[in-house]
């Protein structure tokens, strides 16, 4: 199985797990400004495992289980020895995650969703990112019309990839109002 | 390494794969970037990961270009009437369905067998344009490089378009409903007029008169459209956007063998007449391509289009191969 599908595969039944694997990392990892990071390892485990036996007939159960034991395994790896702490995470036991919402998102809201999620960004990065997506204009009639450098276009436009990501991927239905799960902490403003 | 770097490094992976997207984003990677990228991402699995996860945020995001508000004729914003989407359940669809597989069972002697529908085909070539009248009183224009298949009678109306764009004005028959099945799902109409281009996954409905329904595969709810409105349906969505009568009938100036654009880029507007033309425009240069261009223009006249370029915009054209080359 090839790489093309193996990317397809992450990006149709592992991202949409974000905002509730991100809420299992919150809910069981000592410190939030981890979960980025735990994250993107459990995502790079997930790739690698795919590469190495093919995809999980169950991607959900499998996303979770992965998690679990990666926080296990951080635990024994740190040496921090919090007996209540390993204990109450090796409790958790193979159960999925019940309150992740698992059917696809519905599209009908998906343009609302982008709106929203737009709407989030700071000012400049907002206004680059409307421009070029809207608007359709290159990054290069972005500058003129706003009057910056195409380097600092592109660079709203890389800040804004990211925001966005969050919104798009760290929040679901029902998710609390708090704007992403990043799971880090936000930086100041644009 | 302790937990505060490898935060660290996990935020700097990610602003690498951000950089590397806003860089394609700004113009096509040269073939030393394209190998360096793929170097990077086959570097280490999260690299690859934090790549997938932003790029597929990014793609979707082209969907927002859904709410960008055409120009109206004298190049100002159209006033929208508000982002409207009506949804409704199915209702007297299943009374269509009905319909079909009482048909079914008469035909197969009451074994119920899957009753293949057969559509006669008509096409147009590049360039081509063929209105067809049909049984009912309703009439189908196919538009340039067009292909759909037609079958309607007294029991059912459906047509697919399997390639190309069609405007269809539907005779009312509230018994009978009009379908008109495409990339992404199907619409369905009990007499009013629209036009239905298939751009592959995509299927775009602009209406022009009346009320049509957009039914997307894989969704229960439908999205009601009426004069003015446009709907982009894939499998899985459909978003509406409130055009206005007038652009919506800008859009279909094919009808009238002309194309309509009002400030678009060059890129774009060649885009146009090589749907209709063999003798394709090939724009030269990013500076050229992005030239904004307004007008109305005979579709199938591309050397006038052309030599225009070349005396409005003091471009260099060029006769190569059998295209035509436009350069700074």
């Amino acid at each position: 199985m090839d790489k093309v599908q193996r990317d397809a595969w992450f990006v149709r039944e592992v991202l949409p797990l974000e905002a509730a694997l991100t809420r299992f990392f919150e809910r069981h990892w000592r410190s939030r400004e981890d979960v980025f990071d735990l994250r993107q390892e459990l995502y790079a485990k997930l790739y690698e495992a795919a590469s190495r036996n093919g995809l999980p007939l169950n991607t959900k159960a499998f996303a979770f289980s992965a998690a679990r034991n990666l926080m296990i395994d951080r635990v024994r790896r740190d040496q921090i020895i919090s007996i209540e702490f390993v204990a109450d995470l090796e409790s958790i036991g193979t159960a999925v995650d019940v309150s992740a919402s698992d059917r696809q998102a519905t599209a009908r809201l998906e343009l609302g969703r982008l709106r929203s999620a737009l709407a989030t960004l700071p000012p400049r990065c907002r206004e680059v990112v409307r421009l070029r997506r809207i608007e359709q204009l290159s990054q290069k009639e972005v500058a003129a019309r706003m009057g910056i450098t195409e380097d600092t276009v592109e660079r709203q436009v890389g800040k804004g990839i990211r925001l966005l990501a969050d919104q798009i991927f760290g929040r679901d239905e029902a998710a609390s109002e708090k704007a992403g799960g990043s799971g880090r902490r936000r930086r100041g403003a644009s | 390494m302790g937990q505060a770097e490898n935060n660290h490094r996990a935020e700097a992976i990610e602003e690498r794969a951000a950089a590397w997207l806003a860089k394609m984003d700004r113009a096509d990677l040269n073939e030393a970037e394209r190998a360096a990228l793929e170097a990077w991402m086959s570097e280490d699995a999260r690299h690859r990961v934090a790549w997938l996860r932003l790029h597929a945020a990014w793609s979707r995001t082209r969907r927002l270009s859904a709410l960008k508000i055409p120009l109206d004729r004298k190049n100002r914003p159209v006033r929208r009437d508000g982002f409207r989407k009506a949804m409704r359940k199915a209702g007297p669809m299943g009374q269509a369905a009905a319909g079909v597989t009482a048909c079914a069972l008469l035909l197969a002697g009451g074994h119920f067998a899957q009753l293949q529908i057969w559509g006669q085909p008509h096409t147009t070539e590049v360039g081509g344009r063929m209105v067809l009248p049909l049984s009912d009183g309703s009439r189908v224009e196919l538009n340039t490089d067009t292909r759909v298949r037609i079958a309607v009678n007294g029991l059912r109306r459906v047509v697919w378009v399997d390639r190309g764009e069609a405007f269809f004005s539907v005779a009312p028959d509230a018994n009978n409903p009009f379908l008109v099945r495409s990339a992404g799902g199907h619409v369905r109409v009990v007499g009013t007029r629209f036009s239905v281009r298939r751009i592959s996954e995509r299927t775009v409905v602009n209406v022009s008169e009346g009320r049509v329904e957009v039914a997307p595969e894989g969704e229960r709810d439908r999205v009601s459209a009426r004069r003015g409105d446009r709907v982009v349906m894939m499998s899985g969505s459909a978003d509406l956007v409130h055009l206005g009568g007038e652009a919506v009938d800008d859009e279909l100036s094919w009808r009238q063998g002309r194309l309509l654009f009002r400030s678009a880029p060059l890129s774009q507007v060649a885009e146009g007449f090589n749907r209709y033309n063999t003798r394709k425009l090939r724009i030269q240069g990013e500076g050229v391509a992005q030239l904004r261009i307004g007008g109305a223009f005979e579709a199938s006249n591309v050397i006038s289009f052309a030599s225009a370029l070349q005396e409005t915009y003091g471009l260099r054209v060029e006769i190569r191969d059998g295209d035509i080359f436009v350069s700074e």
